[in-house]
């Protein structure tokens, strides 16, 4: 059975999007291109568990967290950086991703970026239609490839992406440094609101809701978390 | 726009608007708009965390509409102007 079986939700999800968080799953299991298996599942466990910081508590200098593996297999380093990817990332700037950058490497940082930014959807859905969190993977055996995809160059974000040859939204290319992430996340995302050729239609009739009524609960959502992008 | 503001402020509270939304739109309508607050709560993660820059053609015919609506004044938007 599929981990994310129709049967599993109270109510009806798009089979595409089932297909689309059965991937994200496999891949979370999977070693990936900058963390081991075992990591990237701590990750998304940390995920989870991360709660933003108590009013007027300031945001710890990434230069000053340890780098030594916890009981939970991740660093106080790695921790920080999770939560503030999960909980406070609108207030995410340049400076603070440089040091997490200098300290991590990009390939590292885009693939924690990866994690937290597929798994969020996946459980904010199973919280509103009342599904349970889907238990984590066991993670598989194996060493992280560590290979840097050719193509990447500066383009004005926080990490390398794909120059090259691109034609595209920029957001598509965000964490082109992982493809793998990348192709399972544009999964997540085409399934769950783009729907591959129908983003450039104005009038929707292939879900519930129109195409300003979906556009109108996204500019809120993004509102709500301060994203500008 | 109560539920999108319920579901993404707390998830648990929003699930006590399900019966309203489901007489106004539909149970594949409440499903939908679930669906779309998740995934964007993704994406935009995934916007701050890589400090996407607005794309030119956006950042070009925004301009008065992000001044009028306070858009600049968020802390991403040092992000994408750079």
């Amino acid at each position: 059975m599929a981990t994310f079986a129709p049967e599993t939700f109270p109510r009806p999800v798009d089979p595409e999007i089932l297909t689309a968080f059965d991937n994200v799953w496999d891949g979370l299991a999977t070693p990936g291109t900058w963390w081991t298996a075992a990591e990237r599942v701590a990750i998304v466990a940390a995920t989870r568990t991360s709660v933003p910081l108590p009013l007027g508590e300031a945001t710890p200098d990434p230069g000053g967290l340890s780098d030594t593996v916890g009981p939970d297999g991740l660093s106080a380093l790695t921790r920080e950086v999770v939560r503030r990817l999960a909980v406070d990332a609108g207030r995410i700037t340049g400076d603070w991703a440089a040091a997490v950058v200098d300290r991590l490497g990009p390939g590292r940082y885009v693939e924690m970026v990866a994690l937290v930014v597929q798994t969020v959807p996946v459980d904010l859905l199973c919280d509103l239609l009342g599904r349970p969190h889907q238990d984590l993977p066991a993670p598989r055996a194996g060493g992280p490839s560590q290979v840097v995809p050719g193509g990447l160059g500066q383009g004005g974000a926080f990490v390398p992406w794909a120059v090259d040859g691109w034609f595209g939204p920029n957001v598509a290319r965000a964490l082109s440094y992982v493809p793998d992430d990348n192709a399972r996340r544009m999964e997540v995302v085409m399934s769950m609101y783009s729907g591959g050729q129908r983003f450039g239609e104005m009038v929707w009739h292939h879900r519930a809701l129109s195409r300003p009524q979906v556009e109108l609960i996204a500019a809120r959502t993004s509102a709500i978390n301060e994203c500008f992008y | 726009m109560s539920y999108a503001e319920a579901a993404n402020r707390d998830p648990a509270a929003a699930r006590a608007l399900d019966d309203e939304v489901v007489a106004a739109v539909g149970e594949d309508g409440l499903v939908d708009a679930a669906v779309i607050v998740a995934v964007f709560n993704g994406l935009v993660r995934s916007a701050d965390g890589i400090g996407i820059p607005l794309d030119d053609v956006v950042l070009a015919a925004t301009v008065d509409a992000r001044a009028t609506l306070g858009f600049d004044g968020y802390p991403g938007a040092a992000n994408n102007t750079r």
